[in-house]
């Protein structure tokens, strides 16, 4: 019965029929999100790979010159410096949000009166246009008649040129990205503390442990997966920051809060060098692909999946 | 039953009712439409804020009014990074708008690349247009490689506004023409307030870092020539002198805001209606803005000068895109925008100043006398095909000299090195 029916892939010739039968069906149900993918995803990333070997403003023909994008950006002092920008802005922003972020969801995953308001309240800054909120953080800025200045002016503190100077700038988008990340992370923090058993905290009290040790060794370890989700994509997202640069600084002064992804859109849609800008994108997926092989790798030694 | 009514199913009635639907659409049936066979629709790209799109409308509803065969669509981009972005990618695309305001840095690098018409093949069988109706000022900065390619919308030079009340409270004699840079440095200092470390009033500012019209002042240039420079002369004693005392005026004096600043307070003319400037160089454009000032008095003088006078000339026009299918149509409304008619919709507010001779003589256009006389000494900075390029080098130049990261010779020094490679590859 088995041999009359069986294939040596052991499906059914019933079932193979059935699925060729089903194969239009799944294509043609396919066929919208795979054509949206390809015409605006596959498409423009194929072509911007392409485009990377070749010198191109919109309106001459493209012009074949191999890997000399590289190379230029290779010798470009500015790429660099927008690099070194950049890793500055992802060593400052991400282990400030995270433990921010993840302090503050400590904080509110406990059993408080209001806490889903003090949540929706933290979570604000999040859904808030981050070209409004640029800008407000622009005055709060202002040295000379901003509210953070007159604030520190009340202890003594001379007026600070926050995004004035070359020293302060950069700290001072910092600031503002880590407030208005700070929900987004705590939110996804707080599913992750949601999702450890009470049960385990319970004995740990009934053993006697602090506060501390139960963070330490229940927490830390449990939590250790979302943690990990959190670092990538805050990783990942701060190689991407631009509209902050873009509304407060324009990349200024002297470059200084100039960062790759502002660097390829003053190439791309300033100086209409195409190619290059599509260069400097394919170094920067570079970048960002390298490092998330580096995290997966070492989440090895920390993150814990039982 | 006749062979017609047999014939003339239902189906056979839907199509001729859909027929004489589309036919009374063209017009066909319709006499009193029948101009529409005859309309041109064209495209007109500008840039500007509501204010300036409201011009754009006015100026369509006069067109309109005066002739039934052209009909134009404005493409308005809230800034000019919008527009000129909507500008070449639409060129890219092959799809262009017929007519494109064109600021002037940025003509000879669209020019070049045949973005743009020459005037010369627009106006070949045109006998009622004349380069010599315009003022050879503007329409020289519309030209490159001995090409117009567009006209000149109008021009905008410089000159010393100031807050007459400041002078009077701080017990000085009020600005005028004769000012050399050392009355414009001692009164600065002078209407400079702070409390502490706090500046409560800048005694000047010129908007951002504009030092050419300082190199000029001084009797030094800034490269060999405007139009597709090749060489940087700004290490020439002259222009380092000039460029140091420009400057100082940021760094040493403390006596101006610096760019960041100014971006911060939200721009140059915010700050001199908030009183918190007392005296600014800006163009002809900054009158209607400070036409609102209520709480104090205001007026305008020419600027301070060292060893001559010199200014900045800044300008746009309206040029025909060569991909446009309707080149005669957008020549004539061109036409019609850079005369009287369209010149008196945007400089009668006195947004800039007249290109058109004819218009310059009406007396409803008239001009400041500091403007009048700054027509004559003011030149355009650059015209290169590199510009977008060079910009943001030299910003990010002269911006390391206001932070004090640099001399204004080493920026003078480094702009030789890195923009001549430029110019000259």
């Amino acid at each position: 019965m088995a041999a009359r029916s069986s294939t040596p892939g052991g499906m059914s010739f019933g079932r193979r029929l059935r699925r060729m039968h089903d194969l239009p069906w799944a294509v043609l149900f396919l066929a919208p999100s795979f054509l949206g993918f390809a015409v605006f995803t596959l498409f423009p990333v194929l072509y911007s790979a392409y485009l990377s070997f070749v010198d191109w403003n919109l309106i001459r023909d493209p012009v074949w010159v191999g890997f000399d994008n590289y190379r230029k950006a290779f010798n470009d002092p500015l790429f660099w410096k927008v690099m070194r920008n950049t890793f500055s802005y992802t060593a400052g922003s991400v282990p400030l949000g995270m433990a921010l972020s993840l302090g503050l969801a400590v904080l509110l995953n406990r059993k408080l009166r209001g806490v889903e308001i003090l949540r929706t309240l933290y979570f604000l800054p999040v859904v808030s246009s981050g070209v409004a909120v640029a800008m407000v953080w622009r005055w709060l800025y202002e040295p000379n008649f901003g509210l953070i200045n007159y604030v520190l002016s009340l202890v003594g503190i001379d007026p600070i040129g926050w995004l004035t100077t070359t020293e302060w700038a950069m700290p001072a988008i910092i600031l503002m990205s880590v407030w208005k990340g700070l929900g987004q992370s705590m939110v996804i923090f707080l599913a992750g503390l949601q999702s450890i058993p009470r049960q385990l905290y319970e004995a740990a009290e009934i053993d006697g442990a602090s506060r501390w040790q139960q963070f330490w060794d229940i927490t830390r370890p449990l939590l250790s997966p979302t943690t990990f989700f959190v670092l990538v994509i805050s990783i990942i997202g701060s190689f991407q920051v631009f509209s902050q640069v873009y509304v407060m600084t324009n990349g200024g002064p002297a470059n200084s809060t100039s960062t790759i992804v502002y660097y390829i859109y003053q190439k791309g849609f300033n100086e209409f060098q195409m190619g290059y800008a599509s260069t400097l994108s394919w170094l920067l997926f570079a970048v960002i692909f390298a490092f998330t092989l580096l995290q997966m790798r070492l989440q090895r030694n920390w993150v814990t999946y039982d | 039953m006749s062979t017609f009514t047999r014939s003339f199913n239902r189906r056979q009635a839907i199509g001729l009712g859909a027929a004489v639907a589309a036919t009374a659409g063209t017009g066909v049936l319709l006499p009193r439409r029948t101009f529409a066979q005859e309309t041109v629709n064209i495209t007109w790209a500008t840039w500007g804020g509501a204010a300036q799109a409201q011009l754009y409308t006015q100026a369509i509803e006069l067109f309109h009014a005066a002739q039934d065969t052209i009909r134009v669509s404005n493409i308005n981009s809230p800034d000019f990074e919008a527009h000129n972005q909507r500008t070449l990618t639409n060129a890219a695309g092959g799809n262009p708008a017929d007519i494109v305001m064109q600021p002037g840095e940025l003509l000879a690098n669209y020019a070049a690349q045949g973005v743009f018409e020459p005037v010369s093949s627009l106006a070949a069988n045109d006998s009622d247009w004349s380069v010599d109706d315009y003022f050879e000022n503007p329409i020289g900065a519309m030209t490159w490689n001995d090409e117009v390619w567009g006209l000149p919308k109008d021009f905008n030079v410089n000159a010393l506004y100031f807050n007459k009340n400041a002078f009077e409270e701080a017990g000085l004699a009020l600005p005028t023409s004769d000012w050399t840079w050392d009355d414009l440095l001692t009164n600065a200092q002078a209407l400079t307030s702070r409390d502490g470390a706090r500046v409560e009033r800048y005694g000047w500012s010129d908007g951002g870092i504009a030092p050419w019209q300082w190199v000029w002042q001084n009797g030094a240039e800034i490269f060999d020539q405007y139009q597709d420079p090749t060489e940087v002369l700004l290490t020439d004693p002259a222009a380092v002198e000039a460029l140091t005392y420009y400057f100082n005026l940021f760094t040493e004096e403390k006596v101006a805001p610096s760019p960041s600043e100014l971006t911060q307070a939200g721009g140059r003319q915010e700050l001199f209606m908030a009183g918190r400037t007392a005296m600014l160089y800006d163009h002809r454009g900054a009158t209607v803005p400070f036409a609102q000032i209520t709480n104090f008095e205001w007026d305008i003088v020419e600027m301070a000068h060292n060893v001559e006078r010199g200014g900045t000339l800044a300008f746009s026009g309206f040029c025909v895109s060569s991909g446009s299918q309707q080149k005669e149509a957008a020549w004539e409304f061109v036409k019609w925008l850079t005369g009287v008619d369209g010149v008196s919709v945007f400089v009668g507010g006195g947004n800039a100043l007249p290109a058109l001779k004819a218009a310059a003589e009406l007396p409803e256009l008239a001009v400041q006398e500091p403007f009048r006389n700054a027509v004559d000494y003011s030149r355009v900075v650059i015209q290169s095909q590199r510009y977008a390029e060079i910009a943001p080098i030299i910003s990010t130049e002269f911006e390391s000299v206001i932070l004090g990261k640099e001399t204004a010779e080493q920026a003078a020094t480094n702009l030789k090195d890195k923009l001549e490679p430029i110019f000259n590859s």
